[in-house]
């Protein structure tokens, strides 16, 4: 892309100088500090070049210090007098590297000391470092009107540089590699204007016009497809002092408080099948009136009755009571349940990791937890592998809902499943149909746990099922233990929580750490390493050897060595 | 120069070799020759079929290389010797002073980075934990509407509840 930046006076980086040495003068001498390009223009028919070549090999190693891509500084103490045709116009560009910028500190200095020709600056010129040590006379620069300095933005340090082709006055200059290029020699009473910075891309598509692609900036303007943005250096701004693994745990919540028994229009009880069957009897009795003491609410006395059901657990117990239905007191005494809800404790397990690798984790390692009434459930590896295992369910003894919670020993609760853990009695003949429908619904969603328990061993039905090959791509894929394990299924299904824990069977050939090492990555110097050594990352600084031995170096260190 | 041969017992990825040495010839390149690929002509006087049936390895010293002998041609009353730059052992005294990202070594490990060197068996480990408790008693509950229910009275006979009806049914005409 090429930008075409307006000049202002004094403000941005500069461009370099160039002085005409007058054609009267056929030779001088050259002070030069710092790195430097001595340009001669005309010097020979095939135009423009570098006049140190025209210098003899003494003078040339006088001239080091101008060489391009020459790193030395160098001070010229006893500048050479260097022969020069008459007419020749000369430009003079040297520069130091110093305080983090690229300062001009040469001059082209005529016959004596006293007259001094031009110099340029080209980085930062903040400074005026390209005053000291020369004796330099702006009003000796036959062509100082052209010596106007440009700054250009310090973020152009690097990029190729042009002043507008076209102009008579152009130079191009080439900050990269110190190629300088000038298509027209100065002249008098002329200023640059304009400052186009280039891209590689421009500078190479200049030089080989013949690439296929047009890089004429007026014929293909380039227009940026992601917007005006332009991507930015960011990130890194997170709050580095949290504790990513910091954990504020929930925990297995209390019963509800309130209850369903609470507010009178139902009551529960707790029963036995002897009470039940006085119940019955009573029921299928004639010792009451039903126009006398149902004809408020009910028809008939089992209207009364909203359900007769079967639950795993001991609900919570308020006293011995007689049974009502509605004003009717049966004189039938039960155990009258004092909160709705119950709370049974399945105890803990623990997760050991197996052999302390990335191996004890996901997707290596798979946990299904069975729950009765709720079936199989995954757990993830990464929340309890190394860690406790609690299991609390909470029942509602009307409804039969449960809900089994998960807690871990260092994270706290983290699963919650529920299910339905009440199997219900029919006691008419309309409740009798549909509890048979609601338990071939149950045994049809469960089909696959039937078949998986029929061995008594419920992981010997799933044999093979989950494992973990060579790589993650290689993962088993999982399969169903269960359906629906709710109500009547659920009460012929096993009736204690566990876990299967399936782990990688790992095959590990005798001294494979002798032939492919094990995985380190640190940073760590070499003679600190022992054994077979792969290295993915370095630096091969200081070693006297060919490129191409360099290169078989990397790929050994790649592959791996043995110390 | 000096033409050092040895017997080399080191796998190739070993930066320090194990090397018997065999013999020590001096000689002068009297041809073009690569510093990475040597090919040395040597005469079968000092260096027989003993040293040709061991000899693998090799230093010149004014290379400042160690060598892999890759093949040795007998020619004539000549031995042509085809050589490679053995770069580990050559460098390594630099290569060692240099630190980089240690990738995998034989006795350091992470063994919580992934590795794909490792092999599982089709067939799973499979544990199997119970909890120690589990739905071990099962009882009947009875819901029913209303909520009035009193202390059951020391009566529990037909008679009770006949009575009970009957007040029930007096209340009512009251």
């Amino acid at each position: 892309m090429i930008t075409t930046i307006t000049l202002s006076t004094g403000t941005q980086v500069h461009l370099p100088v160039f002085s005409a040495v007058p054609a009267t003068q056929t030779s001088y001498s050259i002070v030069t500090r710092g790195y430097g390009v001595l340009w001669d223009y005309g010097h020979s028919a095939s135009g423009n070049q570098l006049i140190y070549s025209a210098l003899t090999n003494a003078e040339a190693l006088e001239l080091g210090n101008i060489m391009l891509g020459s790193n030395v500084e160098h001070v010229n103490t006893t500048p050479p007098t260097v022969s020069h045709a008459p007419g020749h116009a000369v430009c003079i560009l040297g520069w130091i590297y110093q305080d983090n910028q690229y300062v001009i500190n040469s001059c082209l200095t005529l016959g004596s000391d006293s007259i001094s020709y031009g110099f340029g600056l080209y980085g930062d010129c903040a400074s005026n470092h390209y005053y000291s040590g020369v004796n330099i006379y702006n009003e000796n620069f036959i062509s100082f009107p052209y010596t106007q300095f440009y700054d250009i933005p310090d973020t152009a340090a690097g990029t190729a540089v042009n002043i507008r082709p076209g102009s008579p006055y152009s130079i191009d200059i080439r900050t990269n590699g110190f190629y300088q290029y000038a298509s027209t020699i100065q002249q008098t009473g002329q200023y640059i204007t304009e400052v186009q910075l280039k891209t590689n891309i421009d500078a190479y598509m200049e030089s080989h016009p013949d690439s296929g692609v047009d890089y004429d900036e007026s014929d293909n303007p380039f227009v940026n497809p992601y917007g005006v943005t332009i991507s930015q250096p960011g990130g890194g701004d997170g709050d580095i002092d949290i504790d990513p693994d910091a954990v504020d745990k929930a925990e297995i919540p209390d019963l509800p408080t309130i209850s369903a028994v609470d507010a009178g229009l139902i009551t529960m009880y707790n029963c036995t099948a002897g009470q039940l069957q006085v119940l019955g009897n009573y029921l299928w009795s004639n010792i009451y009136d039903l126009e006398t003491n149902f004809t408020k609410l009910f028809a008939s006395p089992m209207e009364a009755i909203i359900g007769l059901s079967i639950i795993p657990v001991t609900p919570t117990l308020g006293g011995a009571s007689t049974v009502k239905f509605g004003n009717i007191d049966t004189h039938i005494s039960m155990s009258k349940l004092s909160s709705q809800f119950v709370e049974k404790d399945m105890g803990s397990i623990s997760v050991k990791k197996w052999i302390g690798s990335f191996m004890d984790y996901s997707p290596y390692v798979k946990l299904s937890l069975y729950l009765p009434y709720i079936g199989y459930r995954e757990l993830s590896p990464d929340d309890v592998v190394g860690d406790t295992i609690h299991v609390v369910y909470h029942i509602d003894c009307l409804s039969g809902g449960c809900c089994a919670m998960v807690e871990t020993g260092k994270k706290g609760l983290l699963y919650s499943f529920d299910g339905s853990c009440i199997a219900n009695v029919p006691i008419t003949a309309l409740n009798y149909s549909g509890a048979i429908q609601n338990a071939i619904s149950a045994v049809s969603g469960g089909v696959s746990t039937v078949a998986g328990l029929a061995t008594g061993n419920p992981v010997a039905a799933v044999g093979g099922a989950a494992s973990v090959a060579q790589n993650v791509t290689n993962i088993k894929p999982s399969i169903q233990r269960s359906g629906q394990m709710s109500g009547a299924a659920g009460l012929m299904s096993y009736q204690s929580p566990m876990l299967i824990i399936e782990r990688p069977n790992m095959c590990v050939p005798e001294n494979l750490n002798t032939y492919t090492g094990n995985m380190l990555y640190v940073s760590r110097k070499l003679s600190q390493c022992k054994g077979f050594t792969q290295v993915s990352l370095i630096h091969l600084d200081g070693i006297p050897c060919t490129e191409k031995e360099r290169n078989e170096l990397m790929t050994l260190l790649n592959k791996g060595v043995i110390f | 120069m000096e033409l050092i041969l040895y017997r080399n017992d080191s796998s190739n990825e070993v930066v320090t070799k194990k090397i018997t040495a065999l013999v020590t010839l001096n000689g002068t390149l009297r041809e073009g020759c690569s510093i990475i690929d040597p090919v040395i002509m040597i005469s079968n006087t000092s260096f027989n079929n003993a040293h040709a049936a061991v000899c693998n390895y090799a230093k010149i010293a004014q290379f400042g290389r160690y060598y892999y002998v890759n093949d040795i041609v007998s020619e004539g009353n000549m031995w042509i010797l085809h050589m490679h730059v053995d770069v580990l052992a050559s460098f390594q005294t630099q290569l060692k002073s240099l630190s980089g990202v240690i990738e995998r070594n034989e006795f350091k490990y992470n063994t919580y980075l992934q590795d794909g060197y490792f092999r599982t068996y089709a067939n799973p480990h499979i544990e199997i934990k119970q909890f120690p408790s589990g739905f071990d008693t099962f009882e009947y509950v009875l819901a029913v509407s209303g909520g009035g229910s009193s202390t059951p009275p020391s009566r529990s006979d037909g008679d009770d509840i006949d009575s009970t009806a009957a007040d029930i049914a007096d209340n009512d005409d009251k």
